[in-house]
């Protein structure tokens, strides 16, 4: 620790020498009087220095301990920057011990009259609260902000959880001109340390060796939560440290993009993960550091593969289900619709079971492990290979590094020849192959009874469909009577039941009668509305008055009516992240017409077919025209899912041209 | 919510539950009619208030709710909030299945406890116990008993039978026993004579029976504006320690003034020296309040901090001049306070905020409210200060807390007034765009548009969100077109006449739609958007626009020589109760084509048989917009 500091003042020296003055409370005149942000005149706020460090301490009565001690300096430049005067620092409690924070000191600057004051942060206004049995939560807000203070914060957060360690945040949606990191473990301890590889903003990670010591009276030390008591003299302990450092300044700050998978998933951050320990004269305690050893611990755990074991709360069940039941395409969809009526999801999401599945399976209620463990065993049961699959959501980011928090959810699959099939009990609407949006991350790890693994791929990419067919009657006054069927697949109807399953006919009725203009639906019907297994149908029959414009003496008629497409999704002029489809699609949509009395026509718009970037999409228009009938094709293939930023351009064009296509008009003339 | 979190009981619980059947809980007897429309019925609501003293009283309910379906989950939350002077003596929760037979049971232990700290709130002492429960099938039936114990009688709990839409009433039962005969006073609102009042002048007991579920429809006024709803309040009262004796707004809101308000104005010296320079040589007492107002604004910011009797009572003036923060009560006292010390008088006015319009009840005098403003009188219109917006200019409410009653809290009693109306004329949007068109359907524009009224306060934040979020926004404004090209936008925010104006320049391709040798050229840049009015197959509930609006659009078209203009369509004038609508299109020199439109929609109350006309009237203003000229390309 004694060393950590000495280092930290060097540190502080050796920057001290340059025209900004780093230290707490040595805030410059014209940090306070700038008026912007020179590398990015858009921002509200800066940070104009973070230093984080982080480091070992032995405490004579709780053992190990991890000291974190945070100042950041910020520059407030107007009013949308305030909300960077209020911060909230998370701290943990469990049953294995509790963080806590102290040393929480801060200070405001302005400038009055030319002249530099400062206003401390009181006591009083630091709050502290009890968010929920497993989180605490520290307050502030700063005093006395104005348009161009500097704030000025310090805090040491001393935990007992030696083994993990928070992600190191490296960027803000703020600037941060620059960054000091530094964390000391004793040689005990062995982490791998990795970046957030999507980041676009890259860093550079150094170590070096330092030396540590402690002395101690009563030797005492923290192993697996127990404190082991060593009585004897006064003694020295030395220890060698590995030092981790990240110096880095002008961080840009990280902008949100619509349409992104989550954006967490791009900022950068330093991940510490413990590899292993190894106490003097005790043998290594290994952690995970690669994705097999990871998938191993995670199956040895009584959460997780001992639930996998346990068949005899469901047998008498099960065996009737069963009956009558030979093979494997009988059995998956019996079994998954059992589970699915038998155990609601609460909403958890974790690969660990909560209740245990006898408690779940008993009480019709649990978490993502409860059920979807529940579900593998019950597959095995039947003579099925199933095995779990360990899956990272799309709110914990893609797994790149081998860690046990690069997975925090589980579904099931089973092996049909050589394919496996992907199930998801927690969710109604899911069928086999078809996951929840949530689970479907990039790839997942089945884990085998044994330990072993092997990675799956969780991205669907089997192709939904969706068929539509609008047969169009024109009424003497040129109002229009019709029908509208739709047949939709995979995805494609998962979204359709998702969003609607549970609306009344009422409201159902009257939400597709939304944004279709003036018009009047009647007779609508739903085929296989809660039968995932089989497409989903949609027909109505309708009247749309002002569906076709007349001018004088011609008339002109949108081809697709209310199923053209009118906007382009891709507003913005560039993006710098990557875009994604959930699932690669076909639509096609028909319209039947029947051109009215006394109408010819006088022209129709040109069939079309273009593509995107050599196929990865392709669009076809077709209309052509037979006596008194007109039929309209428009299909559109989106056969690529995950696009880079390069390819932007060309599907904002891509879709330019469909919405341009879809609003070319047929003209008729009276006769 | 800037006001401490009242205390707000959905849903609480009374613990002797013997007499309930099991069997009367199936799904069965509930009447035909009351599954019509419902997502969840009540199967039995009771609420006894025991007072026990000026500074005591226990509340013990009791909620059954039969859950028909996933949309009821929500009316079926177990949750108490309490804090210093609310305690939670007992809950307990017991969930039946469609036949009535218990299926789980939870008791206090099992319910979760969390802080109550709401978005926008730093600290609070408020805290929620709740029950976290997934339910296993429909429909079920929960149980939910609760029984409190609060010093805060100056709150007291009203009769609230229907709560929700879409959730239908079988038995809701209200009791009030004041043992101690304190004096009450009682507002019965929509109560007529299928509820049962068997009260008598200082105890209350109201039921009622088979009230059917209200279907949500758009447009239609606030639900609590038409079902049955008792207020009551005591006359003798307590508020965190602090007695209180009031029967009317003078009394009561003197009362507030002496506890809560009183000495907490002092301000330093330094202060009002800055301020004295700041408003030498002006005379005008609007100018100088608007001098410190602007003063306050650069000064202050709006954190929310809420802890017992503070729930209430401002932070003292001059801790919010050392701190620069304050929640509402505590930026609107400070604001008050500089006033005063340059000799302006300005009133404490509390208020329920939101753009519902919700007035303070001025028949049942009581604590109410839930954000404080400040009036400064006038003669002929007051002035309104929003003292926790930064950027607001001088005299601004916006919808937050126009067009309603409020309680001024003065030094010799209270008084009920109201806040600015905004008139239709006043809310007024203007847009002028001028088009110039190539003979490759290519076009450059620059568009202007300036908001006023409550639309000032809709659009000005634009101007201070990032060029991102700014570049979004209006690519969505304009996102009929195809292949927009936004290059530039540019703002004036004229903070003395409450006009802001954007300036917008953009081009793009293909404009218009392509039809053989003709092109349809649309007539509207800037889109008015008409309300929205879903069918309904039978409306039920009448018709209520909150705030008018006037929206002006003018377009200047110019073509190329190689256009001919072949039709245009005819002017159109619609005159009715609602507003009114005009279009006009001119061809003007040079291959022009000037368009105008104007859209006003009135503020006001309608009975439910207009909706037809009302809705027919929308579908006209949509038709209008869409307009078209047919172009003649001559080769």
């Amino acid at each position: 620790m004694k060393k950590c500091i000495l280092i930290c003042l060097l540190l502080l020296v050796g920057y001290s020498a340059k025209a900004q003055d780093y230290r707490y409370g040595k805030v410059s005149k014209e940090e306070v009087a700038s008026s912007s942000y020179s590398k990015d005149s858009s921002a509200n706020a800066v940070v104009l220095y973070r230093e984080q460090h982080m480091s070992y301490n032995f405490s004579k009565d709780r053992g190990f301990e991890l000291i974190e001690e945070v100042f950041e300096r910020v520059k407030i430049y107007n009013k949308e920057g305030y909300e960077w005067a209020t911060r909230e620092i998370n701290y943990y409690v469990s049953n294995r011990g509790k963080e806590s924070i102290s040393n929480l000191k801060g200070e405001t600057y302005n400038l009055k009259n030319g002249k530099l004051t400062s206003v401390k942060l009181d006591k009083d206004a630091i709050f502290y609260e009890e968010v929920s049995d497993f989180r605490e939560q520290v307050k502030f807000t700063m005093p006395a902000i104005q348009d161009g203070s500097v704030i000025e914060y310090h805090y040491v957060r001393i935990s007992p959880f030696i083994s993990s360690v928070d992600d190191i945040p490296l960027q803000y949606s703020i600037p941060i001109e620059k960054l000091d990191f530094q964390i000391a473990v004793p040689e005990y301890y062995i982490f791998n340390a990795h970046f957030n590889p999507r980041s676009v903003e890259k860093y550079e990670l150094s170590t070096h060796k330092g030396r540590g010591s402690f002395y101690f009276n009563n030797l005492q030390r923290r192993t697996k939560g127990y404190v082991v008591n060593h009585t004897s003299n006064p003694q020295k302990l030395e220890f060698i440290t590995e030092i981790y450092e990240i110096h880095k300044d002008d961080i840009p700050a990280l902008k949100s993009e619509p349409y992104i998978d989550y954006l967490r998933n791009y900022a950068g951050f330093l991940k510490m993960e413990l590899s292993y320990i190894k106490y003097p004269n005790e043998p290594i305690e290994s952690f995970t550091q690669s994705w097999e050893n990871v998938a191993k611990k995670i199956q040895l755990h009584p959460q997780f593969g001992g639930q996998l074991e346990k068949t005899n709360y469901f047998e008498d069940d099960l065996k009737k289900v069963l009956v009558g039941k030979t093979n494997a395409e009988e059995k998956i969809p019996a079994i998954f619709e059992f589970v699915k009526s038998k155990v609601k999801w609460n909403n958890y999401i974790s690969y660990y079971t909560n209740e245990g599945v006898k408690g779940a399976y008993k009480n019709g209620v649990g978490n993502a492990a409860d059920i979807n463990l529940m579900l593998t065993s019950m597959l095995r049961y039947a003579g099925l290979d199933a095995n779990p699959v360990l899956v990272s959501t799309k709110s914990n980011g893609v797994p790149v590094y081998p860690t046990r928090d690069g997975f925090n959810y589980v579904v099931a699959s089973v092996k049909i020849g050589d394919q496996n099939v992907l199930l998801d009990a927690t969710d109604l609407n899911s069928v086999p192959n078809i996951l929840p949006e949530h689970a479907q991350n990039w790839l997942g790890r089945l884990v085998r009874t044994n330990g072993s693994s092997e990675l799956v791929n969780l991205m669907n990419t089997a192709v939904s469909k969706s068929i539509n067919v609008l047969k169009i009657q024109f009424e003497e006054s040129l109002e229009i009577k019709g029908n509208f069927t739709q047949i939709a697949s995979g995805y494609l109807a998962k979204e359709f039941r998702d969003e609607h399953s549970n609306r009344s006919d009422d409201a159902l009725r009257k939400e597709l009668e939304k944004g279709k203009g003036n018009i009047e639906i009647v007779d609508l019907k739903l085929k296989n509305k809660n039968n995932p297994y089989d497409d989903l149908t949609e027909i109505f029959n309708f009247k749309l008055k002002n569906g076709v414009e007349r001018i004088n003496e011609n008339v002109y008629i949108k081809p697709l009516f209310f199923m053209a497409q009118k906007t382009n999704p891709f507003k913005a002029e560039k993006r710098e992240l990557p875009i994604f489809f959930k699932f690669p699609s076909v639509k096609t949509k028909t319209v039947f017409l029947q051109i009215p009395d006394n109408y010819k026509v006088e022209s129709l718009p040109e069939s079309k077919m273009f593509s995107l970037n050599d196929g990865q999409g392709v669009y076809k228009f077709i209309i052509l025209q037979s006596g008194n009938f007109i039929k309209v094709t428009s299909e559109l293939q989106m056969n690529t899912i995950v696009y880079t930023p390069n390819d932007y351009d060309s599907l904002r064009r891509f879709y330019d041209e469909m919405v341009t296509v879809n609003s070319e008009a047929i003209v008729l003339t009276k006769i | 919510m800037r006001f401490k979190t009242l205390i707000i009981l959905l849903i609480a619980g009374y613990t002797s539950f013997s007499y309930c059947q099991e069997k009367d809980l199936a799904v069965s007897n509930i009447p035909f009619k009351l599954l019509l429309n419902a997502n969840s019925v009540v199967r039995e609501d009771e609420m006894i208030i025991d007072v026990e003293d000026v500074d005591e009283m226990i509340i013990s309910t009791k909620r059954i709710i039969t859950v028909l379906n996933a949309n009821g989950d929500n009316s079926a939350i177990a949750y108490q909030s309490y804090d210093e002077d609310l305690k939670i003596k007992k809950q307990h929760l017991t969930v039946y299945d469609a036949k009535g037979k218990e299926i789980k049971e939870f008791k206090q232990r099992d319910f979760r406890d969390v802080s109550a700290v709401g978005n926008n709130t730093l600290f609070s002492d408020n805290r929620v116990s709740y029950l976290d429960y997934t339910p296993t099938q429909y429909p079920y039936t929960i149980a939910y008993y609760c029984e409190i114990k609060s010093a805060n009688t100056a709150f007291m709990r009203s009769w609230n039978p229907v709560r929700r839409y879409a959730q239908s009433v079988q038995k809701s039962k209200y009791i009030l026993n004041n043992p101690e005969s304190i004096s009450l006073r009682v507002i019965k609102n929509n109560i007529n004579d299928s509820i049962n009042n068997a009260g008598d002048q200082f105890n209350l007991k109201f039921e009622a029976e088979n009230i059917p579920a209200y279907k949500y429809e758009s447009l239609s006024p606030a639900l609590e504006t038409y079902v049955p709803n008792v207020k009551v309040a005591l006359d003798h009262f307590s508020l965190v320690g602090v007695d209180g004796e009031a029967d009317n707004w003078k009394d009561h809101g003197k009362w507030q003034y002496d506890h809560l308000i009183k000495g907490r104005g002092t301000i330093p010296e330094k202060t009002i020296e800055e301020l004295k320079v700041l408003t030498s040589g002006v005379t005008d007492t609007l100018e100088k309040a608007k001098l410190i107002y602007e003063y306050a604004q650069e000064k202050t910011r709006y954190i929310s901090i809420q802890l017992g009797i503070g729930g209430w009572m401002p932070m003292l003036a001059s801790d919010v001049d050392k701190l620069g923060y304050g929640d509402c009560k505590a930026l609107t006292n400070y604001t008050k306070s500089l006033l005063e010390s340059q000799g302006i008088k300005s009133n404490y006015a509390v208020v329920y905020s939101g753009n519902e319009v919700k007035s303070i009840d001025r028949n049942i005098v009581s604590m109410q409210g839930d954000h404080v403003i400040l009036n400064v009188p006038q003669q002929g219109e007051d002035v309104w200060l929003e003292c926790t917006n930064q950027t607001h200019p001088f005299n601004y409410l916006g919808d937050f807390t126009d067009n309603r009653d409020v309680l001024l809290v003065k030094p010799n009693g209270g008084e009920i007034v109201s806040t600015k109306k905004y008139r239709t004329s006043e809310n007024l949007v203007h847009t002028v765009t001028t088009l110039k068109l190539d003979k490759d359907r290519n076009f450059t524009a620059v568009g202007k548009r300036s908001s006023q009224g409550i639309q000032y306060g809709n659009i000005y934040p634009i101007a201070k969100i990032d060029e991102n979020g700014q570049s979004r926004y209006y690519r969505d404004l304009l996102s009929h077109i195809n292949y927009l090209d936004l290059e530039n936008f540019e703002f004036n925010n004229d903070k003395n006449t409450k006009t802001f104006e954007e300036t917008l320049t953009f081009s793009g391709a293909n404009f218009g739609t392509n039809a053989g040798s003709r092109i349809l050229v649309p007539l509207s840049v800037f889109n008015i958007s008409a309300e929205d009015a879903p069918r309904y197959d039978s409306r039920k509930l009448d018709i209520e626009i909150l705030r008018g609006k006037t929206v002006i659009a003018e377009l200047t078209v110019e073509l190329p020589e190689n256009y001919k203009i072949e039709t245009l369509p005819k002017a159109t004038q619609i005159e009715n109760h609602f507003g009114s609508y005009s279009f006009q299109v001119v061809p003007v020199a040079d291959n022009k084509l000037k368009v105008t439109r104007k859209y006003v929609l009135n503020d006001g109350l309608w009975k439910k048989e207009e909706y037809t006309a009302f809705r027919e009237y929308m579908n006209q203003v949509n038709l209008f917009n869409n307009q078209k000229a047919v172009i003649a390309i001559l080769n």
